[in-house]
């Protein structure tokens, strides 16, 4: 059985029920008002064929209200290579190129419009939320240049230019998600997110030879599945 | 003997063994050597031969000693109930020369009695009277022995004489909360409502205060406060009791007279449907279809009036007739009572079924509850004392502890039967009367003496400004709440806090009784 409203102030919330000859009124169970959420996640960004990349996540939100609050996150991360990538390298000599996400430093709203409960089979009840979330930020791009020839592998007679060394390249981004809280108790909450990260980046920053490779901007569209629990203070 | 007695002393390790698989009677059935055992912790061993001094004395001192003996090793065993039996006879000669353990026995008792209750009819045998002076009860004893000369001056309804002992209890005591209770009631009684709230609230933040008293004390400051037309602080205290709680439901319907004379009939109808859901469908509140037909008589909602009372009398005509049936088989066999609720209680019941939930309201009372506890902690002392039948299978002590132990499930039951079959017969009285009580409502109603009716109830007008939402309380200014519709589905985090949205029709021109008024 499960139960979701629109959470709303108190006062329209009385008269979105006003129709309803029998109501439950009770104090609410988990208010976010005035208290300011942190948190740990761990972000996967899932569309990608080549690598894994998996961000340690920090978040911290201020809540004005039930349904409003700002929102900052800084993640950090690594990525792996698939077997895909490998096996493209090993057995066709390809080496892709790929932007690897390093970081992403993010600020903005969250809108928390629908407030519900659960009852598992247990009796136990569970309370949760529903968000969406929207802001600004920049993510961090690592570029290794692995697919770049280096000089010594080539015959002498191919006049090739020495790739840079790797270096994490930052572009503006926009993102956009949806996610839910389920409220362990009064303070701790168990939180998921799907985030899209949006950015345009140049493509000569990946290109061997980023300083004589013609500039074009591409998007690109990370998106995310964050897992992880926040405590309110 | 006494050269047994010497040649042991004189014994080495090996000897004495050798003594006690040649001679084990002649060596160990006495005294010394049960205090020997004692001294040594081998408590089965001293209970043993403590049992047989005491049983073939060789002197009169000798059986008062072993006797005192016996309870203390029965008590190192865990045996409390056991022990409370020697404990008590000692307590029964009273002090005197001739029983110098009167008031350790006493001071045993009330440890005994704290850790696994005695049962009060056990206890106020012992005391019965007061004959002691109080200068020969031991301070640790004094609250013990004071309380229970007070539960059974209560019982009598000697009030100021209760008074008197309750007031005796000293405040260390672990009886202490439970004796500031009971004065609160005769305060209460006596009109002091001031100082029984004082007595109340002394019983439940006094440092030996359990549930029940905690519970009781709520219930009782809630009680006064409504007596004195103080409902706000009346619900402040009937809020105060968990949801977990046996008392929870009753403190959900006393609110909701609360709620009824302050005029905030959406509250008391809100209470109402908490105590109408299906999760309580066994429990006893007949009186609850009354109040709800007076709300909606104070809305001049009367269809609603007319279907609370029909309501009542299919729910409990039923009831009233397999209470009648059942009334009827046990009043030659009111011990059996016991063995009924138990059965209901533990599911194994399949007749009555009309009359459950009298007998659920009587599974919930103290009578059933204390009997309940004497005869489980008999039981568990029996199934032990069965595991100790190699040890003292020869001295006829296990015999004798299980004797008393059966004998005191029996007093148990006894008392909790006649207790429970006088509930069930008040509740059967109870419905005759709220049956007679829908016949008067309904036929004023329809005389149009529906003014008369709100006059005799005496509600006082909003005499509260304050808006309380569900679970009896307030709202507080800025406060975050959460609305869930009822849609016909009962959830249980929401049992407790309904709040109806129904308006007065009062007003509405045309709206009479008889007619078909639905909204």
């Amino acid at each position: 059985m499960s139960v979701f409203f629109f959470a709303t102030p108190s006062a329209v919330a009385a008269e979105q029920f006003e129709k309803y000859e029998i109501r439950v009124i009770r104090p609410k169970y988990f208010t976010k008002t005035g208290r300011l959420e942190t948190g740990a996640q761990l972000s996967v960004v899932m569309n990608q064929s080549f690598i894994y990349t998996y961000l340690a996540t920090g978040i911290i939100d201020y809540h004005f209200s039930e349904t409003l609050a700002l929102e900052g996150a800084l993640a950090l991360g690594y990525s792996f290579d698939k077997d895909d990538k490998r096996a493209l390298k090993s057995n066709f000599k390809i080496q892709t190129q790929i932007l690897r996400t390093q970081y992403f430093a993010e600020g903005g709203a969250i809108y928390t419009p629908v407030y519900g409960k659960y009852q598992l089979d247990s009796g136990r009840l569970i309370y949760l939320d529903m968000f969406f979330s929207g802001g600004v930020g920049m993510t961090g791009v690592n570029y290794l240049y692995e697919q770049c020839p280096k000089p010594s592998e080539v015959p002498e007679t191919v006049s090739v230019v020495a790739p840079p060394g790797p270096r994490t390249v930052s572009y503006p981004t926009f993102f956009a998600g949806i996610g839910q809280r389920v409220f362990m108790d009064k303070k701790l909450s168990l939180r998921w997110d799907v985030r899209g990260h949006f950015f345009g980046y140049n493509t000569a920053d990946g290109a061997c030879d980023p300083e004589t490779a013609a500039k074009g901007s591409q998007l690109q569209t990370n998106i995310t599945m964050q897992l992880g629990a926040g405590y309110f203070l | 003997m006494s050269i047994a007695l010497k040649h042991f002393k004189s014994c080495k390790v090996g000897v004495i063994i050798l003594a006690c698989l040649l001679f084990p009677t002649n060596v160990f059935a006495n005294y010394q050597a049960a205090q020997q055992l004692m001294a040594r912790r081998d408590y089965v061993g001293a209970a043993s031969e403590y049992f047989q001094s005491y049983s073939s004395p060789r002197a009169p001192q000798e059986k008062v000693y072993s006797e005192w003996g016996l309870g203390k090793s029965l008590q190192s065993l865990g045996f409390y109930y056991s022990a409370s039996k020697y404990f008590s006879q000692i307590v029964r000669r009273g002090p005197s020369p001739v029983n110098p353990y009167f008031r350790r026995a006493l001071e045993e008792l009330g440890t005994i009695n704290s850790t696994v209750a005695l049962g009060q009819s056990h206890i106020v045998q012992l005391v019965r009277g007061g004959k002691v002076a109080p200068d020969s009860i031991p301070g640790k004893a004094k609250g013990f022995y004071f309380y229970y000369l007070g539960a059974e001056a209560f019982e009598q309804q000697k009030f100021e004489k209760a008074a008197d002992y309750f007031k005796k209890v000293p405040g260390g005591s672990v009886y202490y909360s439970k004796a500031q209770f009971h004065l609160g009631v005769i305060a209460n009684r006596a009109g002091a409502h001031s100082r029984a709230i004082s007595f109340f609230e002394s019983a439940r933040s006094s440092g030996g205060a359990d549930e029940w008293v905690r519970e009781q004390s709520d219930l009782n400051i809630a009680r006064v406060h409504y007596e004195t037309k103080s409902f706000t602080q009346a619900l402040q205290y009937y809020a105060k009791i968990p949801r977990e709680s046996d008392n929870w439901l009753e403190a959900i319907f006393e609110s909701s007279w609360a709620f009824f004379l302050m005029a905030k009939h959406n509250n008391t109808l809100g209470n109402i449907h908490t105590l109408h859901s299906p999760f309580f469908e066994n429990r006893f509140f007949p009186e609850s279809y009354i109040l709800q037909s007076i709300t909606y008589l104070r809305l001049c909602r009367y269809d609603e009036v007319q279907a609370s009372l029909e309501k009542f009398r299919d729910r409990y005509k039923p009831v009233f007739k397999d209470i009648s049936n059942l009334l009827s088989e046990f009043k030659g066999k009111k011990p059996e009572m016991f063995r009924l609720v138990y059965e209901y209680r533990n599911g194994s019941l399949n007749n009555y079924k009309n009359a459950w939930s009298i007998l659920d309201a009587l599974s919930r009372s103290d009578a059933y509850k204390e009997a309940g506890r004497s005869v489980r902690y008999s039981d568990a002392e029996r199934a032990r004392l069965s595991g100790m039948g190699g040890k003292w299978g020869s001295s006829g002590l296990t015999e004798d502890l299980k004797d008393f132990l059966v004998k005191k499930v029996q007093v148990a039951k006894l008392d909790s039967g006649e207790k429970l079959f006088d509930q069930a017969a008040a509740s059967l009285e109870y419905l005759r009367t709220l049956s007679n009580q829908t016949k008067l409502i309904q036929a004023d109603m329809f005389e149009g003496r529906v003014d008369t009716i709100r006059r005799s109830l005496n509600v006082t007008q909003a005499n509260d400004r304050k808006v309380f939402i569900g679970g009896l309380q307030p709202l507080q200014i800025d406060q975050q709440l959460e609305y869930w519709p009822f849609v016909g589905e009962y959830w249980e985090d929401e049992l407790g806090y309904y709040v109806y949205n129904l308006d007065d029709k009062c007003g509405v021109p045309g709206n009479k009784p008889g007619t078909n008024n639905k909204k």
